[in-house]
């Protein structure tokens, strides 16, 4: 095991995914140090979870990783044989779900789950297994977690069931942690209370996680750099501090612009994206929001447009200087990216 | 007429027999009213009774006591008959598409069926209903052809509410209607909700989970909490000067998209847990 500091705890290199003839992911890059936190946000359809279940090895037929690299510190994860991906996975890469309803087993209680999530990995005694099973309830925020390891999980609440979920990920150190969406299926005030807890319990045990969202407000408060998904591709990478501060390109401009808030003024119709995202069978090999984007000139639909440095960010538009220019020049009007009047009809339809 | 209340609800009981041979009340005493032309948020967490609160107003399951009245009209006085009659004026959008949408259908047999069904129209005059309708939600006639299967989300719904417009109705329920869209879809629809209500001076009954869409689209909101009502006021009074404790923290739990404003949080409901606990659920 490389202990150096400064080698990525996960590093994924130009990772592309297909399902049947149409390419899902279409190099997808990123590093992820040690303790770092990456928010990988992103509309249904962006490619996100397809980034995690690829990394993860748990994607379903017909998708398949054609190419790329994921390396969990010195281990290529995409070489590895079925056997040793499974150890591999769970001790030092775990993964929570959108709904732990689902992942957990109704028929079994929640002390045994997580005791054979113990002992899968470890060659630790049942009673070992299970007074570690009653630290981790207690460490996830569950009271009396000696007698609630007798429970079934249909006697939990769905935000303590993502608890168990998070004790279950935690139980044998791993070093990464992806996120699916973890609060999706929660209520407000659980979302915050789960959250805060992944923020605790990873900042004390210093693991790298990944928090796929579509909730910038989430991502904000929980990541140190956020890499934006469109169409299959990151379309931006930026620390936290400077998306949200200043984000590059127009998807992430607009994106910012949509999202609602408890605190924006209310001043009559909201600035809208026109249109929808693009569906894999229309992706090519330009500029993926060139439909939906208001900077948009013929050049976009003419080559093909890599992420490069701009400012303090990466991005992956050739118009990244101009469009600044123009925002800049209309900041009398804010940065509300796109407008569209209500009379205009908003088709969603492309040809 | 601004004033004047298109709906009132009186004193809402809904009881569900639980296993153990009880009854559980899903909505205990619920009182509002709603001006006409106006959108009244409902908002909750699961288990709050929002959407038994839609359900009972529209007669889709039946209170177990209480009134609503809507435009001068006792529901609970309609026979079987009348209320099939009365139910052209009330429309409900759900949340999914996906499931609202009969598969099987094409857009126009989706969007004719009310019309259908209350007899209205012959097949030609249905068609251009149709299409005026497809026009009102702001998509292309064309889409009369479409099959579900072939429409975005944000089309999807589009397309239900042009089914729940079909009938001329005054009054729609939006049960969590812009829930399962995406942001960028999502801001689409609300625009497209509000230019409705101007034009058609529909009435909305607006139900969700999402406080921040309920600031941006509501008149006047209430919170519900385990069935009861613990807040209501006006939509600046309830952002601004939240006077309930469960108010509060709704309020404080919602993300902003903002890192040092956001961080802080996230760190404080960390504390929040140690005191309190984990609120409890259904």
């Amino acid at each position: 095991m490389n202990n150096e500091p400064t080698s990525p705890a996960l590093d994924v290199r130009d990772l592309r995914v297909s399902a049947g003839p149409l390419e899902i992911l279409r190099g997808v890059s990123f590093e992820l140090k040690p303790g770092e936190r990456l928010g990988v946000v992103g509309e249904s359809g962006s490619g996100k979870s397809i980034t995690a279940l690829s990394i993860m090895g748990l994607l379903d037929p017909p998708a398949r990783v054609t190419s790329g690299s994921v390396m969990l510190g010195d281990t290529d994860l995409l070489g590895l044989s079925r056997r040793d991906l499974n150890r591999v996975r769970g001790r030092r890469l775990a993964m929570i779900y959108q709904d732990p309803g689902s992942a957990l087993n109704p028929l079994m209680t929640i002390g045994n789950q997580i005791v054979e999530a113990i002992r899968l990995h470890e060659p630790v005694s049942v009673a070992e297994a299970r007074l570690r099973a009653a630290d981790l309830l207690g460490e996830v925020g569950i009271a009396n977690p000696k007698s609630r390891l007798n429970d079934y999980p249909h006697e939990f609440s769905g935000g303590m069931r993502q608890r168990v979920m998070i004790a279950m990920a935690l139980s044998c150190n791993p070093e990464v942690l992806i996120c699916d969406e973890p609060t999706t299926a929660l209520d407000v005030t659980t979302q915050a209370r789960v959250i805060s807890l992944i923020d605790r319990v990873c900042s004390e045990r210093g693991v790298a996680a990944i928090l796929i969202t579509h909730d910038m407000g989430v991502a904000a408060g929980f990541c140190d750099s956020i890499a934006v998904m469109y169409a299959g591709q990151l379309v931006e990478k930026a620390s936290t501090e400077v998306f949200y501060a200043t984000p590059r390109h127009p998807y992430s401009r607009a994106l910012l612009g949509a999202t609602l808030d408890l605190q924006s003024e209310i001043t009559g119709e909201l600035p809208v994206i026109p249109g929808s995202p693009p569906s894999p069978q229309e992706f090519d090999f330009a500029c993926s929001f060139r439909h939906r984007c208001s900077f948009a000139r013929p050049e976009c639909a003419a080559q093909s447009i890599e992420l490069r440095p701009f400012m303090e960010s990466e991005v992956r538009c050739i118009r990244a200087e101009d469009v600044e220019r123009e925002v800049v020049a209309a900041a009398s009007v804010q940065v509300e990216p796109v407008r569209v009047s209500a009379s205009a009809p908003v088709s969603e339809e492309r040809s | 007429m601004n004033s004047m209340p298109l709906l009132e609800v009186r004193d809402l009981v809904k009881e569900f027999p639980t296993r153990a041979g009880e009854s559980k009340r899903a909505v205990d005493g619920v009182s509002f009213s709603i001006n006409r032309g106006e959108t009244f948020g409902l908002v909750g967490e699961s288990g709050s009774g929002k959407s038994t609160i839609g359900r009972c107003i529209l007669r889709l399951i039946e209170a177990t006591s209480g009134t609503t009245v809507i435009d001068g009209v006792d529901l609970s006085t309609l026979d079987r008959r009348e209320m099939r009659q009365f139910r052209s004026r009330m429309q409900v959008v759900f949340q999914d598409p996906y499931t609202s949408l009969n598969r099987r259908h094409s857009v126009a047999t989706l969007i004719a069926a009310p019309l259908r069904a209350h007899g209205i129209g012959n097949a030609k005059e249905r068609r251009a209903r149709v299409v005026e309708l497809l026009e009102l939600v702001q998509l292309p006639a064309s889409f009369a052809s479409r099959m579900p299967r072939e429409l975005s989300g944000g089309q999807s719904q589009r397309v239900a509410i042009a089914r729940a417009l079909a009938l001329n109705p005054e009054f729609v329920v939006l049960d969590e209607a812009v829930s399962a869209l995406d942001m960028s879809v999502r801001a689409q629809i609300l625009n497209l909700l509000g230019s409705l209500q101007r034009e058609l001076g529909l009435t909305y009954l607006f139900i969700s989970h999402d406080l921040s869409v309920v600031r941006y689209i509501c008149h006047t909101v209430a919170v519900l909490r385990n069935g009861t009502v613990v807040e209501q006021a006006s939509r600046d009074e309830l952002f601004e000067h939240p006077r309930h404790p469960y108010t509060q923290q709704l309020l404080a739990a919602v993300p902003v998209p903002d890192p040092a404003v956001q961080r802080s949080r996230t760190k404080r409901f960390g504390t929040d847990l140690e005191s309190t606990g984990e609120i409890p659920e259904f």
